[in-house]
Formats: C-alpha cells, sequence, structure tokens
C-alpha cells in the first residue's frame, strides 16, 4: 500500500495528498438525472456517500475509531476498508439489493460508543468493523437507472469516495496528540454514537428504514 | 494548524523575548496543578460559537421541518435547554478534571437514551417541569460552588440529560430527516456544554470565580421564572 507514515504534524502522506487532488480533476460525461445535477457519473459516486446522512455519520464513526487507535491501526484498517468497498460494490453491480442502513446505523452506534468510552478493543474486532462499515456503504450506493460503463464509472467513484473519507477523517485524528484533543475526539465519537442511537430507537419503532 | 495556535505553549514567541512566567520559566505549583484549567484561548473560541443566541421563551420548536439546521436550533430556541446546558459546562468546569470532560463525553450519551423514551411515546413526569429544575439544581450547584463527589454529581446531571433527551426524542418522528436532526440536536447540546466550560473557565481569576457563581445564580433564577410560569 503507498501509504508512507506522516512526518510529525503532518495530516496525510504526500502520496494519498497527491492522489486524492488528481482524482477530483477526473473528467465525466454530464447527464441530466445524475444524483447531483451537472457532475458525471464518476465524480457523482464519488459524492455519493457525502450526500446519505446514514453513510456520513458510519465513516465519520469509523474515522474516529481508527483513528484514535493511532496511524499503524489506521493503515491497517484502510486496506482492509477499500477491500470490503470493492466486495460491496461488486455485489452492488450484480445487482443484489440488501437493507444495509440499519446495519451502517448499528457499527456507527457501536464505534461512537467505543471512541466515546476509549476502551481497548482487540485489533481484529475493530478491523471487523471498519469493514463491516465499508461493506454496507458500498452495497447501499448502487446507482439506479445506469447500466454498463455509467454504472461501473459510479461505483468506481464511490469506492474512492468512501476511501478518501476514511482517510480524511482518520488521519487528522491520528495526528492529534494532545490531552484536549484526544477528550474531543470522544466527545465527537459520543456526538456520532448518540445520533446513530436515537435513530435506531426510531427504526425499532417500525419506521421504514427508506425514510432516513 | 489552527488548534497549535490555540495552545498557550505553542504560541510562537520571537528569538529572544521570553515566555510568561515567574522570571526563571520553571514549573509552578500552578503547572502542577490537575484541576487548573489550561485552555481559555480554546474556551473563548467555543463561547463564541454560541454566542448568538435567538431570544425566544420556553419550549417552542414543535413542529419544524426536519434537517441539520431544524435539529440544530431545537435546542438553542429554547432559553430552558440553553441554561440548563451551559449550567452543565459550568459545572463541570468548577468541578475540574475528570468532570470537566466526563460529562460532555457523557451526556449526549444519556440523552440519546432519554430521546429513545422520547421516540418509543413513553410518557415521563412533566419533562418540561424537570427541564427547569435541571436549570435551577444546577445553576444553584455553580451559584454555592458546592464540588459533590464525582458520582453524585453524573448521577444529577444523568436524570437531567434524560429529561432533555426526551424533550428533544418526542420531536425526532415528525422530523422530515431524523438522523440529520437527530445529528443536530446533538451536536448544538455539545457546543452549548463547550460554551458554558468556556464560560466556566473563567474561576482561575479571584474575580472571574464571582462572575462563574453569578452566571449559576442568574441560571437558577430564570430556571425558578420557567418553573412558574413567567417565562
Amino acid at each position: 500500500m503507498i501509504v508512507a507514515r506522516p512526518r510529525e504534524g503532518r495530516l496525510i502522506s504526500w502520496p494519498v495528498a497527491r492522489i486524492a487532488c488528481s482524482l477530483l480533476g477526473c473528467p465525466g460525461t454530464v447527464l441530466a438525472h445524475s444524483v447531483f445535477q451537472g457532475v458525471g457519473n464518476f465524480y457523482g459516486g464519488f459524492l455519493h456517500p457525502a450526500g446519505v446522512p446514514a453513510h456520513l455519520l458510519a465513516l465519520l464513526a469509523v474515522g474516529l475509531f481508527v483513528g484514535q487507535r493511532g496511524w499503524e491501526f489506521t493503515v491497517h484498517a484502510l486496506r482492509l476498508f477499500i477491500l470490503s468497498c470493492l466486495g460491496g460494490l461488486a455485489l452492488a453491480w450484480t445487482g443484489v439489493k440488501l437493507p444495509a442502513i440499519l446495519p451502517l446505523l448499528t457499527g456507527a452506534a457501536v464505534l461512537g460508543v467505543l471512541v466515546a468510552a476509549g476502551l481497548r478493543v482487540p485489533p481484529k474486532a475493530g478491523l471487523a468493523l471498519a469493514v463491516w462499515v465499508g461493506f454496507f456503504i458500498a452495497l447501499d450506493s448502487a446507482p439506479d437507472g445506469l447500466e454498463g460503463a455509467a454504472r461501473l464509472a459510479a461505483l468506481g467513484g464511490t469506492a474512492l469516495g468512501a476511501s478518501a473519507a476514511f482517510i480524511w477523517v482518520s488521519a487528522p485524528v491520528s495526528a492529534l496528540g494532545r490531552p484536549w484533543q484526544h477528550i474531543a475526539i470522544r466527545a465527537a465519537g459520543s456526538w456520532v454514537g448518540a445520533s446513530a442511537l436515537l435513530v435506531l430507537a426510531l427504526a425499532a419503532t417500525g419506521r421504514p428504514m427508506s425514510a432516513f | 494548524m489552527i488548534w497549535r495556535g490555540l495552545h498557550p505553549e505553542s504560541i510562537y514567541y520571537p528569538r529572544g523575548w521570553s515566555r510568561p512566567g515567574n522570571g526563571d520559566n520553571t514549573s509552578t505549583s500552578s503547572n502542577m496543578d490537575p484541576k487548573k484549567f489550561r485552555y481559555p484561548r480554546v474556551a473563548l473560541v467555543a463561547i463564541l460559537l454560541v454566542a448568538p443566541c435567538a431570544t425566544s421563551w420556553g419550549h417552542e420548536a414543535a413542529g419544524s421541518a426536519g434537517g441539520f439546521v431544524s435539529g440544530f436550533t431545537h435546542p438553542i430556541v429554547g432559553w430552558d435547554h440553553v441554561v440548563a446546558m451551559v449550567a452543565v459546562g459550568v459545572w463541570g468546569a468548577l468541578l475540574g478534571a475528570p468532570a470537566i470532560w466526563m460529562l460532555p463525553v457523557l451526556f449526549p450519551l444519556i440523552m440519546a437514551a432519554g430521546g429513545a423514551l422520547g421516540v418509543a411515546g413513553v410518557e415521563l413526569p412533566a419533562v418540561e417541569a424537570g427541564i427547569a429544575m435541571s436549570a435551577i439544581v444546577l445553576g444553584a450547584m455553580v451559584a454555592a460552588a458546592l464540588q459533590p463527589p464525582l458520582w453524585v454529581a453524573l448521577l444529577m446531571v444523568g436524570v437531567f440529560a434524560v429529561f432533555h433527551g426526551h424533550a428533544h426524542g418526542t420531536e425526532l418522528p415528525q422530523a422530515a430527516s431524523p438522523l440529520t436532526y437527530s445529528a443536530g440536536f446533538v451536536v448544538a447540546t455539545g457546543l452549548l456544554h463547550v460554551a458554558g466550560i468556556g464560560i466556566g473557565s473563567l474561576v482561575r481569576w479571584p474575580a472571574g470565580r464571582i462572575a462563574v457563581r453569578a452566571v449559576g445564580a442568574a441560571i437558577a433564577l430564570a430556571g425558578v421564572a420557567f418553573l412558574t410560569g413567567l417565562a
């Protein structure tokens, strides 16, 4: 994995920064029925996780969690996260539709509470949670109404967007070192966990998941 | 990065300038005091984050449209929530470590539990009165500068968190976007705590201690006004 350990004070490594910036310039064909009007399929897929609140919450939760556990853990988790995204996207490509919002909110709630508590979690369990989030974000990102190359572009954009969001959250979090910053991370985790728990409570009352 | 500049020890001093100290820049007892509040600049910025509160009385945000902004404004348009949340932050700052950080970390989760009760339709007795009582009790704690054991403080704040969460949770199902609504009011509540911690950081000065206790008294009086229906 071409991820270098950042120098003291640097938020993300140069290879990751260059890749992220260069991909923002990727062109795409403009279609009338893109999720975001005026952008192509690839960029629409890239932005898709940011447009779905449950995805965004889950990405925040997993980024806080892995970042809180240090840079080495972040790199391991990133590798598995990307693989799980690709697995989820492969399933989405074949048209498999599984309920994903509830598992994502559950994962976000668990991760948020773990971040807030600052508990020591076995590394494999932490990596499994990251894989869980990556898989369901990818699975839930199937673009409706697109086929062939357009569908592939959208799904590829989603893989990149989710991975980029993962790094954009976890790398700065892993670089924070002062005591008040550790407390701020835990407070952010409790915010994320509380939001997810509230919506899970609402889901438990029988409200359809599509309404979230 | 910006947050480095807010830390007193990371402020840039030109070569040849000495940092403020007692002349020889050695550690003093206050530097070793675990209860000393160390980040007044961060706290002042935090106050500015929630300074513009709407002037509205009581619990009026019912029926508002969904979305993050709607959830964010829900605790802020009601003065009963604002004063109680600020009181939680102030009391945490007064109690010092570890309460100063345990309260903002635990409060949203306990509030979520109360919110879950509200979402499920479980009736809590006299929620509005409970919110007013939270302002009275926490304000009185600050005014008297009481420092009970940590578990007592957490228990008191936890009970009030359930009431506040229940009040927000009952309006969650009407929100068009429940997830962003819940994220909005959780974030707003957290920022109010931070603002309260910022105000509470004034206790490092003797005059500030008096000012903070006066703020606590004002919060308690506001709670009485809410409870009696004057506001």
